[in-house]
């Protein structure tokens, strides 16, 4: 599947992704779990972020919780807009998510921001800079899976 | 005290990684380690935060195809067909939003995997699944953004 990695670094990747052990040394705790020492778990984990398949240990927050909205938006852009637009959502730190896809409708982005309002505004400002012909905003009903891990 | 806000928008920087990677964070927030991993598993215990986790980017480890599908599904049939959605390990994500024409009875399954075939082979999974009406592949040309929020407070962060 992939050469980089090999088995025990995709099993400490799901593991991971699962959770961080929360206790002084997690890395120690992690290594006791895979056989492995404290040194041997960091030098693993360090060179998965090294290659970039590890981003970031950190909380996944719930942003409702913290009455933040956000929101899955469709447009229609002009395909040849592509680098044009991918540097007007590099000024929105709320614009995590954004592609092209070979679809009617080919621009597909998600914002969250504070708040509705916020989140509107940004959304309004980006068709207005992004000559967006048209723009629909795709409110989340319901969720029935929150990408957690990946079987490698 | 440290606010929930100022917390988890130091915390949300990730740890570094070394043996002890709570303790810089503890002493950026003049907290000790054991404060730092309580106030963790109160704003998890809370609903606040879900996990505290590695993010990983998935492009270097071989999901070469990013997907969305747009199943549109029988009213009545939406959350068997949610839930046989989550059970397939190439669906990342499943949610209930409208189509953008407008039909409210619609999933959105994220499906990564390496090649074509994981691919098609979910999507014919998919179609088996009574009450499913049709279903729309949106592959991903260009990525154009793929970031997280560096914690809660935008308005702080993009005046840095």
């Amino acid at each position: 599947m992939n050469d980089v990695l090999d088995d025990l670094d995709r099993e400490i990747l799901n593991r991971i992704q699962t959770g961080v052990p929360l206790d002084k040394r997690p890395f120690q705790t992690l290594g006791r779990e895979f056989g492995l020492s404290e040194d041997e778990m960091l030098a693993r984990v360090r060179r998965m972020g090294d290659l970039g398949i590890v981003r970031r240990l950190g909380p996944i927050i719930n942003y409702p919780a913290w009455g933040m909205s956000g929101v899955l938006v469709a447009a229609r852009a002009r395909e040849d807009q592509l680098e044009a637009i991918r540097e007007i959502i590099e000024g929105y730190p709320e614009i995590t998510h954004a592609y092209f896809r070979d679809y009617d409708w080919n621009f597909w982005f998600t914002v969250i921001a504070e708040n509705e309002e916020k989140r509107d505004l940004i959304i309004a400002q980006v068709a207005k800079e992004a000559v967006l012909e048209e723009v629909k905003t795709l409110p989340q009903k319901r969720s029935f899976k929150l990408g957690v891990k990946f079987e490698l | 005290m440290v606010s929930d806000r100022e917390f988890i928008d130091a915390a949300a920087k990730g740890l570094r990684l070394e043996a002890r990677p709570f303790k810089p964070l503890a002493e950026s927030l003049e907290m000790t380690e054991q404060e730092v991993l309580d106030r963790l598993e109160d704003l998890i215990a809370q609903g606040k935060v879900r996990r505290f986790a590695a993010s990983v980017r998935h492009q270097p480890m071989g999901f070469s195809v990013n997907a969305m599908l747009m199943v549109r599904t029988d009213e009545e049939a939406i959350d068997r067909v949610g839930q046989a959605g989550c059970e397939l390990a190439t669906v990342s994500h499943c949610y209930q939003r409208p189509h953008p024409d407008g039909d409210a009875c619609c999933l959105y399954m994220m499906v990564h995997g390496q090649g074509d075939d994981p691919l098609q082979k979910t999507v014919a999974a998919i179609r088996d699944i009574p009450g499913v009406r049709g279903i729309e592949v949106c592959r991903s040309l260009a990525e154009l953004k793929k970031t997280s929020l560096s914690g809660v407070s935008t308005e702080v962060r993009s005046e840095e």
